[in-house]
């Protein structure tokens, strides 16, 4: 097992050293695994400064933080309706949602493209968000957890005259933060990883995301190893960060859409 | 009294959104693929035009071919892999040591699919890549990783594996964790080998992850998109070009929305027979 886990890492870690490298020291053969020094950050330093990397990450935050939020409202309302609302359609309804899932995003491109297109969206921060402003997953993992919380609770504050949306966000919403982390995590992995979607909406440098700077700065230095394994690496990085701190969350939402 | 039109309301926003970005996309592709549709001149009805067109065309039949290709290379092996990855840590336990060797499996996970490409694309380097600088460290030739034709598929299908591994095993730990350990024990008693548990107990119990993680792969290998894109862009002379990719080409590229629409419908068609295929063959009701 621990084999198996250092040759899984080991792809990561070439490329990780690799961006320590000078222009001249990884392009040496016989090739060398380990750089002569380990500090050398120059690599990183060009890719903001003499490149666009900064203006990427910005770009890739602010779409990841629309999608976010607008999925996580949403949800939340829906989710709260089917699982504290008796109502004409409801199972019907879910099903549907759900039936979602199976909607393979890239079927969906060309035609949100156009929308977008005639809406005026293309190169902004809209656009890009525009097909992540609502998920199946958040409905789904909000209910999932919203279902084991007692009636009891809605009831009471129902008789104490609260209206439906103060029980959403004074009652419900703190009972499922944990359900809310998970997605939010999940989330922002996806908005953070995508690419064919801004790959068409993000059409000026200005407005690329990561992982489009990434192909667009591959394409044009492509002999620069030692600057795209470093822009690899930086691209990563949020989510490494991510992951480290919050393992847990991120390990715990992949098993929860396991157990459907 | 609750007003009758509350749960409506709630749910009115993803409803609107389910319609935004899913009913009108769908059906809207639908209509281009009727279409002669261009963006510089006013689109024209041509009915079947274009599905018969594309559907005849040697480069459909090759973007099919390899895709599928693609496909198969990837999932059985990437299934089994994280099976035994997850049947490996069930037997590991809870300790310390054990979540440590689990972010290493997991570390991939988070790589986007671009990061995954240039990543590879660096170890697959024919000169300075640690691939071949192992293979020559062994005492044999070099390889063509990426730029053979017929050995680009089998690369991008280990890149591809590499980076899922983690993902899938996460999945199919939850679930072998499920299983009552007394299952197990009684087997044993009865003197079941280690292969019979798994054939008997462990494969059975395991059938809805099994079947979710079999058919999440089966769709995500078959809309790829951004290992042939950024890792060979298609190449060497079309051999990894992949139907997503097409469906890209042929609107952006070529200025041929309806052809595009009719490989988008081909895909999502194709994905929903296979996976109701997959999910008919393998998903066994088990009730106690």
């Amino acid at each position: 097992m621990l084999l198996g886990g250092l040759l899984i890492v080991a792809p990561l870690l070439w490329v990780f050293f690799s961006a320590l490298k000078r222009p001249d020291e990884i392009l040496r053969l016989p090739i060398q695994v380990f750089p002569e020094d380990f500090t050398n950050l120059s690599n990183y330093k060009d890719l903001f400064i003499r490149h666009n990397f900064g203006q990427y990450f910005i770009n890739s935050f602010i779409v990841a933080a629309i999608g976010i939020a607008s999925s996580l409202v949403v949800a939340l309302l829906a989710s709260y309706a089917f699982a504290f609302h008796r109502f004409r359609g409801r199972e019907a309804l879910f099903v549907l949602v759900l039936a979602l899932f199976m909607v393979p995003p890239e079927a969906l491109v060309i035609p949100q493209y156009l929308m977008i297109a005639e809406l005026g969206l293309v190169n902004t921060y809209l656009g890009l968000a525009f097909p992540d402003l609502f998920t199946v997953l958040g409905v789904y993992l909000l209910r999932q957890f919203m279902e084991g919380i007692p009636f009891s609770y809605v009831e009471a504050a129902r008789m104490d005259g609260a209206s439906e949306l103060k029980i959403l966000t004074r009652v419900i919403t703190p009972m499922v933060t944990p359900a809310i982390a998970v997605f939010v995590i999940m989330k922002f992995l996806f908005s953070w990883n995508a690419f064919l979607w801004p790959l068409l909406v993000a059409q000026n440098q200005s407005m690329f995301t990561v992982t489009v700077g990434l192909v667009d700065f591959a394409g044009a230095e492509f002999n620069q190893w030692n600057l795209i394994n470093a822009a690899t690496i930086m691209s990563m990085l949020p989510m490494i960060i991510l992951f480290v701190s919050l393992q847990r969350y991120l390990v715990r939402g992949v098993a929860m859409s396991g157990i459907k | 009294m609750r007003r009758r039109a509350t749960p409506y309301l709630l749910l009115a926003p993803a409803l609107a959104f389910v319609t935004l970005l899913f009913v009108i996309p769908l059906l809207y592709n639908l209509v281009i693929s009727f279409f002669d549709w261009s963006v510089i001149r006013t689109p024209t009805f041509i009915r079947l035009e274009n599905y018969q067109r594309v559907w005849t065309s040697a480069r459909f039949l090759a973007v099919v071919k390899n895709t599928v290709t693609f496909s198969l290379l990837s999932v059985p092996a990437a299934v089994v892999i994280s099976l035994l990855v997850a049947m490996g840590f069930h037997s590991l336990g809870n300790s310390r040591g054990s979540s440590v060797l689990r972010a290493l499996y997991f570390a991939p996970v988070v790589a986007s699919l671009t990061a995954v490409s240039y990543v590879w694309v660096w170890i697959y380097h024919p000169s300075y890549g640690l691939a071949n600088a192992l293979l020559n460290g062994l005492g044999r030739p070099g390889l063509d990783w990426l730029t053979s034709p017929t050995q680009v598929l089998p690369s991008l299908a280990v890149m591809y594996i590499w980076a899922r591994i983690g993902f899938n095993a996460i999945i199919l730990l939850a679930g072998i964790n499920a299983i009552d350990g007394t299952y197990y024990e009684a087997a044993r008693i009865d003197g079941a080998s280690r292969f019979q548990q798994f054939r008997n107990i462990t494969l059975p119990l395991l059938n809805r992850q099994l079947v979710l993680v079999i058919t999440v792969e089966v769709m995500n290998t078959l809309k790829i998109f951004e290992l042939p894109f950024a890792a060979t862009k298609g190449g060497p002379v079309g051999a990894s070009r992949s139907v997503v990719m097409e469906v890209y080409e042929q609107a952006f590229r070529f200025d041929r929305w309806g052809q595009s629409a009719v490989y988008v419908v081909t895909l999502f068609v194709g994905i929903m027979v296979i996976t109701g295929v997959l999910r008919r063959l393998l998903v066994r009701d088990i009730s106690e």
